[in-house]
């Protein structure tokens, strides 16, 4: 196993309470997978990645064990986890307007990964930038371009080379088709897969996404998220053929190819949950154990999981 | 990080509120407060040193420091307040109209604003005292002439913010003047930003004050302004240093309490406020 | 973006216009007359009508206002700025004669402010809310009020009468520079500090900060390269604000260390009702200081790349 999440915790401290952005989760992930993340916004998926690679603000509480090759993440002295950024585990993000540096060169936003855990020189680490550059999609030659004299599609490209520069085990893809063209998203799916399952030994990644159909393209496993908990999880196909956690038969159901059926109800406070299971308001199987025990996870067949009691 | 900032904002704001209320009582109060009449003049008691009768000795002229200095916040936070209403009112004015008609004279008067905007006012200000000559009221002038500038910014930004929410739309249709508009529903608005400009404006003010008339420019001698006994102690600095030092602290104490307050209204007030201010 | 500069341009000669005729204008509502203040200087003695005609008709003081007006302007775009009342020698040689030591001191003033303002600035950012952090607002809130040539004043008497260290009047030497080059700094390095501190803030709180850790970047390499680089940028936008502050004390100080630089020359050019020296001056450094801030302006768009393209900030 590659990465095993055990009661994951992650809590906000606010003016009004603690926000449980992460409230026990438990994932795991196998070499050479890719393991998809889907909820709605606010379901605590950002926080998760950025929770494994300990780039949350210091207002965050975390507890539990992030096991990445037997080692605890959260255990690691910074300087140790600063080594491991970039080079073993990789986060890339959304919105790569603002995730880009706008004062340096995308050549030099690749270049300096490389010199910093690789230890390549000047020059070696710019000529290994064009090579992840052209692995990308992008032109050589647009090494020394500006992140906004690119298209939204380019920089994401730019942002995935960056990410795969020392040629990490795990890659964290936080929304990366968010914000793109139709047709762009496809060829950023499809360059993802290229760099995941493409190469030898195929690339693990947790891909968190709120879009399906990506969701659906890409992964091998999946994990469903619900205010802080994963209700959910499985075989990517299984999970869409057999979808058996309401939540997730709604999400299903939300999409345009299956009707746009809405779901009642709005995604719950994360200060202010509901007691119970945290579904149980919006559901339309509740019964009067929803509203006070919350639910623990069921093994269902072999790799699918449901927290439900009536699943 | 926002409710780190609030917290420290208001204590920022209770310290400036205390130490300028401070002042206030000193000015409002002097006659009882002052030990001494500030222009009583005593040859005979020149130039002592900090003692038991007088708390921080007597200058030149053998007059009491402490009661000149407590006298002194009349003139220092008085003229400021009044040169910073009158710029304040100025600035909104201006700021108000560029911003409600737009097209040509907003382009116009900001063009003209943003030039002028960091002018050092106080060589404009030596100019027009130095010209006319020096009095009290050419020394309002003198500020007043540039002093506007700050504010015109923010009027506009804030008539721009406020034309789009509809508040005009509104008033228009039950038949108000544009006159009117601007009165009764720009101008109450735009208050909390204005507020803290108009804070660090005084303290500001009161160093441009007491700098002119440290040059001679501004309030003139034997009046007990803070600047003016500094311009009158400069000859005896090296032979009784006192003489300067306690007009500078309250120089320095008053600057710093306004510049307290209006830093932590700053922090209170809506964060949009700073970016309004650019800060 | 090259419209938005010959826009500045455009409004900068405007103003500079207005300026030049509200100076004038000015003149003419001085009280008293500038020919019977200077004789009376020069002489001691209450100057005759004659006298006083005669010196009004040399420096062509009686004519109408508007003559004046049009004459000062033609002489402006000659480049003659008039000639001074007290010493006789044209208006525009008494400035740049002084304005090396005037140069001199702003320069190394600020040199200082930057190489103590800056750093302190950056590193307060990155522990904010911390002990040093609060040390440095207050100290920089109190570098903003302290009055400058009360400062001076107090340098003078610490490190001169008490300590003897330094020399306290004129110009020569490096030792002469430093009381007035500290005393102008302070303010600036103050206000330098606060607002580096600010715009680093801000930058540090950006998504590219973050990507930037996710990257498994040194500290030392976010802060200095990856924030800096974004948050000196609209530093650079103050710089026009902080030449007027030293421009301000430049006068100040120059007066209280008897720095034989603009600034002193200027006051005392107002204690003696110098008009023309007055008006010139006031012309020149508005000029200087509209040129400072279209240079500002022009360096602020070649180092943000976006504006560059765009063409606005």
């Amino acid at each position: 196993m590659l990465l095993k999440i055990t009661n994951l915790r992650v809590y906000f401290k606010s003016a009004d309470g603690f926000v449980k952005a992460a409230d026990g989760v438990d994932l795991e992930l196998y070499p050479g997978e890719i393991l998809g993340l889907v909820g709605e916004t606010g379901s605590g998926k950002t926080v998760l990645g950025l929770a494994i690679t300990r780039l949350l603000p210091k207002t965050a509480a975390v507890s539990g064990e992030v096991l990445y090759r037997g080692q605890n993440l959260l255990a690691l002295p910074e300087e140790e986890m600063r080594k491991v950024r970039g080079r073993q585990v990789s986060m890339i993000f959304q919105n790569p307007l603002s995730s880009l540096n706008p004062a340096l060169s995308i050549g030099e936003q690749i270049a300096e990964v490389l010199r910093e855990h690789q230890g390549l020189k000047r020059k070696a680490a710019w000529q290994r930038a064009g090579e992840l550059l052209e692995l990308t999609g992008i032109p050589a030659k647009w090494i020394r371009s500006y992140p906004h004299e690119l298209s939204g599609g380019m920089r994401q490209r730019a942002m995935i080379a960056i990410g795969l520069a020392c040629a990490p085990s795990l890659l964290i893809a936080d929304e990366p088709t968010r914000g793109l063209d139709v047709t762009i998203q496809v060829q950023i799916v499809e360059l993802l897969h290229a760099v995941t399952k493409g190469v030898s030994p195929p690339r693990s990644m947790l891909l968190i996404t709120h879009d399906l159909g990506v969701a659906a393209a890409l992964t091998d496993r999946l994990a469903v998220m619900y205010a802080g908990k994963i209700v959910e999880y499985g075989r990517t196909g299984e999970v869409f053929r057999n979808p058996r956690h309401p939540y997730t038969r709604a999400l299903l159901d939300s999409h345009p190819s299956n009707g746009l059926i809405a779901t009642k109800g709005f995604s719950p406070s994360l200060i202010n949950l509901p007691p119970g299971c945290s579904f149980h308001p919006r559901c339309k199987k509740a019964r009067k154990k929803c509203a006070h025990e919350p639910p623990l996870v069921q093994r269902i067949g072999m790799d699918h999981g449901v927290r439900c009691f009536y699943a | 990080m926002y409710i780190l900032e609030v917290t420290r904002g208001k204590k920022m704001l209770l310290t400036g509120s205390i130490l300028i209320f401070g002042f206030m009582a000193l000015a409002v109060f002097a006659p009882f407060i002052a030990p001494y009449d500030p222009d009583d003049v005593k040859v005979e008691k020149r130039l002592l040193p900090p003692g038991e009768h007088h708390l921080m000795g007597t200058d030149g002229f053998g007059r009491d420091i402490f009661s000149r200095v407590v006298f002194g916040t009349r003139y220092s936070l008085f003229l400021a307040l009044v040169v910073v209403s009158i710029n304040l009112l100025l600035g909104l004015m201006v700021g108000s109209i560029a911003g409600y008609f737009g097209g040509l004279i907003d382009e116009l008067i900001m063009r003209i604003v943003d030039i002028l905007l960091a002018f050092p006012n106080i060589i404009l200000a030596l100019c027009i005292v130095g010209v006319l000559g020096p009095s009290i009221q050419n020394l309002i002038l003198a500020l007043v002439a540039l002093g506007w500038v700050g504010y015109t910014r923010v009027s506009r930004g804030l008539v721009l913010s406020i034309k789009e929410q509809g508040f005009i739309g509104a008033a228009k249709a039950l038949g108000g003047s544009n006159m009117y508009i601007i009165m009764r529903h720009i101008i109450p608005n735009a208050f909390p930003p204005l507020l803290v400009l108009a804070t660090l404006h005084v303290s500001h003010t009161i160093l441009s004050i007491a700098a002119l008339s440290f040059l001679g420019l501004g309030v003139q001698a034997p009046t007990p302004e803070w600047g003016a006994m500094l311009s009158e102690g400069k000859q005896f600095i090296f032979t009784h240093p006192h003489v300067m030092i306690f007009p500078g602290v309250a120089i320095t104490l008053s600057v710093l309490s306004f510049n307290l307050l209006g830093e932590g209204l700053r922090d209170v007030l809506d964060p949009r406020a700073r970016e309004v201010l650019n800060v | 973006m090259k419209r938005l500069l010959i826009q500045r341009l455009v409004s900068a000669v405007f103003v500079m216009l207005i300026a030049s005729f509200l100076s004038f204008s000015l003149l003419f509502s001085a009280p008293g007359n500038p020919a019977e203040t200077i004789l009376r200087q020069q002489s001691g003695l209450d100057p005759t009508y004659d006298e006083i005609e005669l010196f009004m008709k040399r420096h062509d003081l009686n004519r109408p206002f508007l003559v004046q007006c049009l004459q000062w302007l033609y002489l402006l775009t000659h480049g003659k700025l008039g000639v001074s009342l007290r010493t006789g020698e044209p208006v525009l040689e008494e400035f740049t004669a002084r304005f090396g030591a005037t140069f001199q001191l702003a320069v190394a003033a600020m040199a200082l402010s930057v190489i103590i303002g800056l750093p302190i600035g950056v590193f307060a950012a990155t522990k904010p809310n911390s002990l040093f952090d609060h040390i440095i607002r207050v100290v920089s809130l109190a570098g903003v009020s302290i009055p400058e040539f009360w400062l001076g004043l107090m340098l003078m008497l610490c490190f001169s009468l008490a300590l003897g260290w330094l020399p306290c009047f004129g110009h020569g030497t490096v030792r002469h520079l430093v009381l007035p080059m500290i005393t102008l700094a302070v303010g600036i390095t103050a206000s330098l500090m606060r607002f580096v501190r600010t715009s680093m803030l801000e930058v540090l709180n950006l998504d590219y900060i973050k990507t930037a850790k996710a990257k498994g970047l040194r500290e030392v390499v976010i802060v200095w390269k990856h924030a800096l680089k974004n948050a000196l940028i609209p530093v650079v936008t103050i710089l026009g604000t902080q030449l007027g502050h030293l421009l301000a004390g430049a006068v100040i100080v120059e007066t209280v260390f008897s720095w034989p630089g603009i600034g002193k020359f200027f006051v005392d050019s107002i204690y003696a009702r110098d008009y023309p020296v007055i008006q010139g001056f006031v012309l020149i450094i508005a000029a200087i200081y509209v040129l400072v801030n279209l240079l500002v302006d022009i360096l602020y768009v070649y180092l943000d790349p976006r504006v560059r393209y765009e063409g606005r900030s």
